[in-house]
């Protein structure tokens, strides 16, 4: 069943400063589910802005962020410092920021890798060209008309987004964006689902900031140290707790 | 410099031009306020559909340009976040059409939306897979073959033929075309590395002429798009080589891609060796168009079809020179029509001298000493005409004819030596044959879950086969044979049709198919002054059949395919007439336990008939020392066969890991046997009989798996064994032969600093006679070693190899030591200069010792093979 709620807000007299928020929910199969029953883990959520476990999409003047809420966030570092004894390289807690006017695009890893690394790391490139093929497929998202657009990345992955023309936003979540409006779902091969759960103009003017503190490095050498920090190692916490890196 | 600088201004704008050549450029601002909206979206869509045809965003400006390859009418829509989307018709006629905006602000437009919804799950199954060239290639490729050689999961097997994930690859397509069809090898060895823009593995490849809706052109494709600048011109390349002894090689490589109208010409005249065309890619080259009938009905008889031995592989070649031409045209005037034609020639010179070692098994005393020497010249000649009409979505029209000629003329001068007695022999073989195959088909749906395709087949097979013997004593101990000439031809020609549905279910298909072959032969043999070697019969024949098979999923992953013919079979020969039907079941189960795993199991029971050349009743002359006598089978003997399959296969995309193995056995209960005699004098006669359980069984399998895209460790290994019983001088005979082959190792692919290759190929042969008690063995071993790396910032490519091949039979042994350097300096993008040895240690003939079995003798030869080289070249791209 489709179910919208709608609130009437004050509007706006200023074009310029409009800025919008997008929630998502960022679901993983891995190797035990299948697409299918992440439809049923969705239902099960709590959606939208309040999602515990949410992303958001901040759009302004040309510019965005993708992250967890700042309060989620603090609870996911916490969490990770605790985790169990396989470090998995599966689920990154990564924050994208695009520039389209200067043509940047940053990915942002707060605390990343804590057990080895636990610096935050600010990995800078131009934004990612996505060669969009826009299908004749049509269809409906929550009462908005959708058509699916593919690409493949370079990595390989093949990629399948829904966008919808009438949220005139050429953004979506993640570092992905270029298509002719809002992209409200991206499937990445039979691997990831992210889906758009709730939209919303902000009146609070906030510029978004772009990360500062933390080691900046290039897509190359980010790779590099992926591979210098992920290679097969045994690792012994002060408290004597061993850690298997496979 | 000035005027350089205009031209080259002029160039860009031109080149620009020809990219995108009509745009839309304005600007989007609000109506209240004329204020510019940054990165308002813009969008050019069908009139009909609502497709979007091309789109943009604007600048911080608002100033936008949006690109369209063709004019039209168009609906133009812009939208903005915040006001009411604009939406009108725009025509677009000329290069650039001006059209500013202005956006009325959208004052409901503020909410919070909750968006509730079940996500839309697509299922990628992986039917396309896109390689990363950039990270798999290291930049020393020269060739397409070279590029496919870093692909994981894809390779060139020895047939010269394309293998993807463990498949056998169907259409190599490139720049949309597949330009000289099923020659995989010399197609990969033409296209240069350079203009390769990319390649993707496509599992569901629809060519042109399928159906909507309908899987009729569906297979799978290795699909290589060509860089831009090598398009709508001609492009390609020249090789000059030449060195000593007296080796040289020319060689070019012309394309035209893009447009309409492709084409592209190979062209090769050297006399190094090697060989330009094999038997099986000849065999794919004459089965164009022809596989579906050849499976689903009309069972050609393989012995009578074979492709022309000298194109075996063989390495007992003392001298090769090698002519070999393709010429390939396709023209595509509009998305409905395609024309395509393809020709493909080769001549081989060649010479040969063995040292046989002839030994009989029953007759000691016949045991021989052999001196052979053979020149041969063998041409063939292929073309293949294709058009299709597609003059809508449902129907589809074909004609195809492929004419097929060869000939090739041997000349043998032979010393034979025995206990007794010393004999000259010359011996000369002709064989001349044309092939000329003409298929016409229409496909159309009959309604919306049912194809159907009916075609026409004509068929005319003409073959001249002349023997000559001059001997120093009577030949075969004939009276006034010391020169002996044998004259025979075969005609045989066939036609008939073929009926086809297809339909489709929400998870099933039903194919159902009938047709009907007539079939007319005539076989002449004759030998001057010798009446018991005539030979002159022929034969009328109906083949009618209808095939149902029926493809259900008993699960998700669990697919099966059961299938039941019925066919009936009137024949007259040899002054009778019969008549049969059988009924032929087949079943086919796949699991596919996931995108990347794949288990399956076939089984199959056919029922052939003889052909009418296992019937002679006279004798035939094989060669100077055998004859057929003649044959011992019943005109109208049936011969069945149950076929098993077992096969399974993993890979992995990201890693590049492969593994695959298979299984078949193959069990005759009545097949055509032979009983062999020997005489004193070593004369083997050879008669066809009936044997009884024959049975095949072989296993092969395969691993490829890579370690962080740098290295690898791979091995192909394949096991063949059989038993099959015949006779000998009439006494009941067991023979096993047993194959078993291996070639394995370890490679590097690191991007910088050498690479190495380390293997070992191995080969080893077994046969074994019951009631002889004998076994013969051959064994093959040739480890090898090969390092290539770079210099100058890849502008010089080195590589280094060594082979050490031993070859061992029961009664000698050679060996080789093969060193191949090559060395390439690439002088600018259009100028190569190179060096290249092949068995450089033996500038001279080398040799090798080869093992040939039967049942009444073997033969342990030592034979010259390819003498060694080193040559230089220079190689020109335009």
């Amino acid at each position: 069943m489709i179910h919208i709620k709608i609130f009437i807000l004050f509007i706006s007299t200023s074009i310029f400063s409009q800025s919008y928020q997008i929630a998502y929910e960022e679901l993983f199969t891995f190797d035990y589910y299948e697409l299918e029953d992440l439809k049923k883990e969705l239902k099960k959520k709590e959606v939208g802005f309040e999602s515990p476990t949410g992303f958001v999409l901040i759009c302004q003047n040309g510019k965005t962020s993708y992250g967890k809420n700042a309060e989620r966030l603090e609870k996911s570092i916490d969490e990770e410092n605790t985790s169990s004894q396989m470090v998995s390289s599966e689920v990154m807690l990564v924050e994208y920021y695009k520039d389209k006017t200067a043509n940047i695009c940053i990915d942002y890893y707060r605390n990343y890798d804590p057990l080895l690394y636990g610096e935050d790391v600010i990995v800078e490139g131009e934004l990612p060209t996505f060669k969009w093929e826009i299908t004749d497929i049509a269809g409906d998202i929550s009462g908005y008309k959708c058509k699916l657009a593919k690409t493949t990345r370079n990595n390989g992955d093949a990629i399948m987004a829904w966008f919808t023309d009438e949220i005139a936003i050429s953004e979506g979540p993640r570092d992905y964006w270029g298509l002719p409006g809002l992209i409200l779902q991206v499937q990445i091969n039979d691997k990831v689902l992210i889906v758009a759960t709730a939209i919303k103009k902000i009146l609070d003017q906030k510029s978004i900031v772009f990360p500062a503190k933390g080691n900046k490095m290039t897509h190359k050498q980010f790779t590099e140290l992926q591979k210098e920090l992920f290679k097969p190692q045994k690792i012994v916490k002060p408290d004597g707790t061993i850690i298997i890196r496979e | 410099m000035r005027k350089q600088y205009f031209l080259c201004l002029i160039a860009v704008l031109l080149f620009v031009k020809l990219q995108a050549q009509y745009e839309v450029r304005g600007s989007i601002k609000t109506l209240e306020s004329q204020d510019p909206l940054p990165y308002a979206t813009i969008q050019l869509l069908d009139v009909k559909s609502s497709k979007t045809i091309s789109y943009t965003t604007a600048d911080t400006n608002g100033i936008f340009n949006l690109q369209t390859e063709k004019t039209g009418t168009y609906r133009f829509k812009t939208s903005y976040m915040g006001c009411l989307s604009f939406l009108d018709t725009i025509v677009i006629e000329k290069p650039v059409v001006f059209k500013n905006v202005f956006l009325k602000k959208d004052v409901e437009a503020l909410e919070e939306v909750v968006l509730k919804y079940e996500p839309k799950v697509m299922k990628i199954e992986n039917d396309t897979i896109t390689y990363n060239l950039e990270k798999l290639t290291t930049g020393e490729e020269r060739t397409l073959a070279n590029i496919i050689e870093k692909l994981p999961g894809v390779k060139l097997n020895n047939s010269g033929q394309l293998i993807a994930n463990g498949k056998l690859v169907k259409k190599l397509l490139i720049d949309g075309e597949e330009l000289f069809k099923n020659q995989h090898r010399t197609t990969t060895e033409s296209i240069t590395a350079k203009m390769v823009e990319g390649v993707r593995y496509l599992d569901k490849y629809q060519d042109f002429g399928n159906i909507k809706g309908f899987d009729n052109k569906q297979t799978n494709a290795l699909d290589v798009s060509i860089k831009e600048e090598y398009k709508n011109k001609i492009t390609g390349d020249f090789k000059a080589e030449g060195g000593h002894e007296s080796k040289y090689l020319t060689k070019t490589n012309l394309y035209r891609f893009g447009g309409q109208f492709k084409f592209g010409f190979i062209g090769n005249w050297n006399n190094l060796g090697k060989q330009s065309i094999t038997n099986l890619e000849y065999d794919e080259l004459r089965g164009i168009g022809f596989d579906e009938i050849d499976k689903n009905g009309f069972k050609i008889d393989k012995t009578e079809d074979s492709s022309p031995k000298f194109l075996e592989p063989t390495l007992d070649i003392e001298e090769r020179i090698n002519l070999f031409g393709a010429l390939s045209l396709i023209y595509k005037p509009s998305s409905k029509t395609k024309i395509s034609f393809l020709n493909v020639i080769s001549n081989s010179k060649q010479k040969q001298f063995l040292l046989n070692n002839r030994r009989f098994f029953d007759l000691p005393a016949a045991n021989q000493i052999e001196q052979r020497n053979v020149q041969s010249d063998f041409l063939l000649n292929t073309s293949v005409f294709e058009f299709g009409y597609q003059p809508s979505s449902t129907s589809f029209f074909e004609y195809i004819v492929n004419f097929n000629p060869h000939s090739s003329n041997e000349d043998f001068i032979i010393t034979n030596t025995t206990a007794t007695a010393v004999t000259s022999i010359n011996q000369s073989q002709y064989n001349q044959q044309y092939v000329l195959d003409q298929k016409l088909s229409y496909l159309t749906n009959i309604s919306s879950k049912t194809l159907l395709k009916a075609t026409g087949l004509l068929v005319l097979d003409a073959t001249i086969d002349d023997l000559e013997i001059i001997s120093s004593t009577p030949a075969f101990l004939l009276e006034d044979a010391s020169l002996l000439e044998q004259n025979g031809s075969k005609k045989r020609n066939f036609y008939g049709y073929q009926l086809k549905t297809i339909s489709k279910f929400k998870k099933e298909m039903l194919r159902v198919e009938h047709g009907t072959i007539f079939t007319d032969t005539d076989f002449e043999n004759i030998v001057a002054n010798q009446p018991e070697f005539t030979n002159s019969f022929g034969s009328s024949r109906i083949d009618s059949y209808l095939n149902a098979s029926y493809e259900g999923k008993l699960s998700k992953r669990l697919i099966y395919t059961g299938g039941l013919g019925y066919k009936f079979v009137q024949l007259e020969r040899f002054g009778e007439s019969f008549d049969n039907s059988f009924l032929l079941p087949s079943l086919k189960i796949d699991y596919r336990m996931s995108t990347s795993k794949n288990l399956s199991f076939d089984y199959s029971y056919n029922i052939a008939l003889t052909v009418d050349t296992q019937l002679h009743p006279n004798s035939i002359i094989d060669n100077y020392f055998s004859i057929k006598s003649p044959s011992q089978v019943k005109s109208n003997q049936l011969l069945p066969s149950h076929l098993f399959g077992l096969y399974y296969s993993n890979f992995k995309i990201k890693t590049g890991t492969t593994f695959s193995t298979y299984t078949n056995y193959n069990y005759t209960p009545t097949f055509i046997s032979f009983n062999n005699t020997i005489t004193e004098e070593g004369i083997v006669t050879s008669s066809n009989i009936i044997g009884e359980a024959q049975w095949q069984w072989n296993f092969g399998l395969s691993f490829d798996k890579r370690f962080k895209s740098k290295l690898g460790i791979f091995s192909n290994f394949s096991w063949f064994y059989s038993e099959e019983p015949n006779s000998i001088r009439g006494e009941q005979n067991q023979a096993t032969t047993l194959v078993l082959k291996n070639k394995g190792g370890i490679y590097s692919r690191f991007r910088k600093g050498v690479n190495f290759n380390l293997g070992l190929d191995l080969e080893i042969i077994e046969y074994t006679s019951s009631l002889l008690e004998i076994t013969n063995k051959a064994i093959a071993t040739k480890p090898y070693l090969v390092f290539n790396g770079n210099l100058l910032e890849k502008k010089v490519l080195w590589s280094i190899g060594g082979e050490y091949a031993n070859y061992k039979t029961d009664l000698d042994e050679t060996n080789v030591i093969n060193i191949y350097p090559k060395v390439t300096y690439e002088i600018n993008d259009n100028f190569e200069i190179l060096i290249k040895g092949n068995n450089i240690l033996n500038i001279d003939n080398a040799e090798i010792t080869r093992n040939f079995n039967t049942i009444n003798y073997s033969e342990s030869s030592v034979v010259d093979t390819l003498e060694g080289y080193i040559v230089f070249g220079l190689y020109y791209r335009l």
